[in-house]
C-alpha cells in the first residue's frame, strides 16, 4: 500500500491518491435534511480555491439513467 | 450486500410507488431503534425515513450516487495507494433504518468490498458522534476492528460510545465537548497507535467527520 521501488525498497514517487466526487452529487445535496438551512461551504462554491486534483467523474452515466 | 433487500427497495422507490401502511415484520436491526410499536405499520417508521430522516425528492438519486461512490471507492483501492470519497461517512445508517441523517451505510458497505484483499481493516471514526452504525455492522467480526473517538455526554446524540461496549473489536474513546485541538489530536494519535499495535491492520478506513458538528 505504499508507493516504493521494491529493488532498493526507496521511496520512488508521492503515494496514488483518488478523489471521488461527482457534479451530480451537488444537484441533490442541496435537498439533504443535515444541508438544509445550512450555508453552503465556500470551498465548494469557489472555483478558484476550490480544484481537487484529478477528481474522478464517476457518476454521470448513473445519474443520467436514475434521473 | 450489507442491507436488506426490502429497505433498499423502498428507498429506491419514489413516493407516489410506496403503500402506506404496509404491514412488515421487523427485523432484528431494527431493535435497538426508539420507534412505538403504533408507527410499525408504517413503513416510513419503520425503515427509519421520519424525524432526522425524512424522504426529499432526490433520495433515489442520492442513494444511487452513493451506494456507487461507496463502492468504488473500494474498488480504486486496487490501483491507488489513498482513495478519498468527499460526501462519504454516513455512519449511523443500519441494515434496515435510517438514522441520524444515514440513509445508506456506505461505510459498510465500502469495508465489506475491500475484505477480500486485506486480512484486517482499522475503522478509525473521527466524527464529533459515536460512529454506532459501522461499529454494528462489525462488532461480531475481529477482521473489521472499529475505534470511535466522540462526545459523550447526557442528551447527546446517539447516546453510545460510552467505552464499555462488548464485542470483537470494538474501541470507543468518549470524549468531553470543548477539547482543545491539540489535546485531541494527542488523544488520536496514542489511542489509533494503541490499536494498531493489537490489531496489525493491512487497510485504514477514516471517517474525518462529514457532518460540520464541532468537539
Amino acid at each position: 500500500m505504499t508507493g516504493r521501488d521494491e529493488e532498493n525498497d526507496e521511496p520512488t514517487s508521492a503515494p496514488r491518491v483518488a478523489y471521488i466526487w461527482s457534479k451530480e452529487y451537488e444537484k441533490v445535496c442541496d435537498d439533504l435534511p443535515s444541508n438544509v438551512g445550512r450555508v453552503q461551504s465556500p470551498s465548494l462554491n469557489d472555483t478558484n480555491s476550490y480544484s481537487p486534483p484529478a477528481c474522478i467523474p464517476l457518476f454521470a452515466h448513473m445519474a443520467s439513467t436514475n434521473s | 450486500m450489507f442491507h436488506e433487500q426490502e429497505y433498499i427497495e423502498f428507498l429506491l422507490s419514489r413516493p407516489s410507488e410506496q403503500p402506506p401502511g404496509r404491514k412488515r415484520k421487523r427485523s432484528s436491526s431494527t431493535s435497538s431503534s426508539s420507534s412505538t410499536s403504533s408507527s410499525a405499520s408504517d413503513p416510513h417508521s419503520t425503515f427509519g425515513r421520519e424525524y432526522d430522516c425524512p424522504p426529499f425528492p432526490s433520495l433515489p438519486e442520492y442513494i444511487t450516487l452513493l451506494g456507487g461512490a461507496a463502492l468504488q471507492s473500494a474498488r480504486l483501492l486496487s490501483s491507488h495507494d489513498i482513495v478519498i470519497h468527499w460526501d462519504g461517512g454516513r455512519h449511523h445508517a443500519l441494515r434496515s433504518r435510517a438514522i441520524g441523517y444515514c440513509y445508506l451505510a456506505d461505510i459498510p458497505l465500502s469495508i465489506l468490498t475491500i475484505l477480500g484483499k486485506f486480512k484486517t481493516v482499522l475503522y478509525v471514526d473521527l466524527d464529533a458522534h459515536h460512529g454506532d452504525g459501522v461499529e454494528f455492522a462489525f462488532n461480531r467480526t475481529e477482521k473489521v476492528v472499529t475505534l470511535s473517538f466522540h462526545v459523550y455526554e447526557p442528551g447527546f446524540f446517539p447516546g453510545t460510545g460510552s467505552g464499555e461496549e462488548r464485542g470483537k473489536g470494538v474501541y470507543n474513546v468518549p470524549l468531553e465537548r470543548g477539547m482543545k485541538g491539540i489535546v485531541w489530536e494527542e488523544v488520536v494519535k496514542r489511542g489509533v497507535e494503541m490499536v494498531v499495535a493489537k490489531c496489525d491492520p493491512e487497510c485504514f478506513v477514516v471517517q474525518c467527520g462529514c457532518d460540520g458538528t464541532p468537539l
